[in-house]
């Protein structure tokens, strides 16, 4: 069962140097891969934007950084993870955190199986300079490359 | 000795942010030496949580206040959720607090 940040983040679930019109269109199109590969449903996509739209934009968890995710539901097929680089940077209407250059998008099938990657996931945004190595990213392979753990200290 | 006070991280899914926020404050509670039960949640289920202490962003706190939340219960609220800094500050005083 594939768990790890790079394991769910598979080079077909990497969408770089995206330049979205609008936050909403940012969360649709870094669910792209998730829906193209059947994990996700279109339900939860537009789920996703409701949870911003009804509790404001606190999935931009820090600096630059945001993860779209709503509650698991029948339109969650299987836990996975896609993401979305926006070079240029797109409004989320955070106080402190915008703009964001980095969407990441959680669709969970259970209460569990995503732990490993979502630790993953909070060590990288504790580290400005490795969100920056994967809003830089030239290609998937790179930005996977990016997103392997740093030594724990 | 009291007993080992429960903290629940509160968020809009109860699986993404509240998770993450769970996990940066074990790291603080562990640093501290502090023993606690955690546990999140979605903010649709606060209003039948029984704990010690809620934690949560502050972009909750209208609906997290507009449920009748225990007054024995301590809320904590984070501007970061995921910054270490802001937890310690906020989230030791408060277990401390309940100590006292």
């Amino acid at each position: 069962m594939p768990t790890s940040l790079p394991q769910l983040i598979t080079e077909d679930h990497v969408v770089l140097g995206a330049s979205p019109a609008s936050w909403q269109d940012a969360i649709r199109e870094a669910a792209a891969p998730l829906l193209a590969s059947g994990a996700i449903g279109e339900g939860y996509v537009e789920r996703m934007i409701e949870v911003v739209d009804r509790f404001g934009p606190y999935i931009v968890l820090a600096p630059g950084v945001a993860l779209a995710h709503a509650q698991p539901d029948g339109s969650v097929a299987r836990t996975a993870m896609s993401a979305l680089t926006v070079p240029g940077g797109i409004a989320f209407s955070h106080e402190e955190n915008d703009p964001v250059r980095l969407v990441l998008c959680l669709a969970a099938a259970d209460a569990t199986s995503h732990l490993e990657a979502l630790k993953g996931f909070v060590q990288i945004i504790r580290d400005p300079s490795a969100v920056d190595r994967l809003v830089a990213a030239h290609s998937p392979a790179d930005f996977r490359g990016a997103l392997t753990p740093a030594p724990v200290d | 000795m009291a007993n080992t006070p429960t903290i629940y991280f509160i968020c809009g899914a109860g699986l993404g942010s509240s998770l993450a926020c769970q996990m940066e404050a074990e790291e603080v509670l562990a640093s501290h030496k502090i023993r606690a039960k955690t546990e999140h949640e979605s903010v649709s289920s606060v209003g039948g949580i029984k704990t010690d202490v809620i934690v949560s962003a502050e972009s909750f706190r209208p609906q997290i206040e507009k449920y009748d939340i225990d007054p024995s219960i301590t809320l904590v609220y984070l501007h970061n959720i995921v910054d270490k800094d802001e937890i310690t500050q906020k989230l030791i005083p408060a277990l401390e607090g309940r100590e006292a």
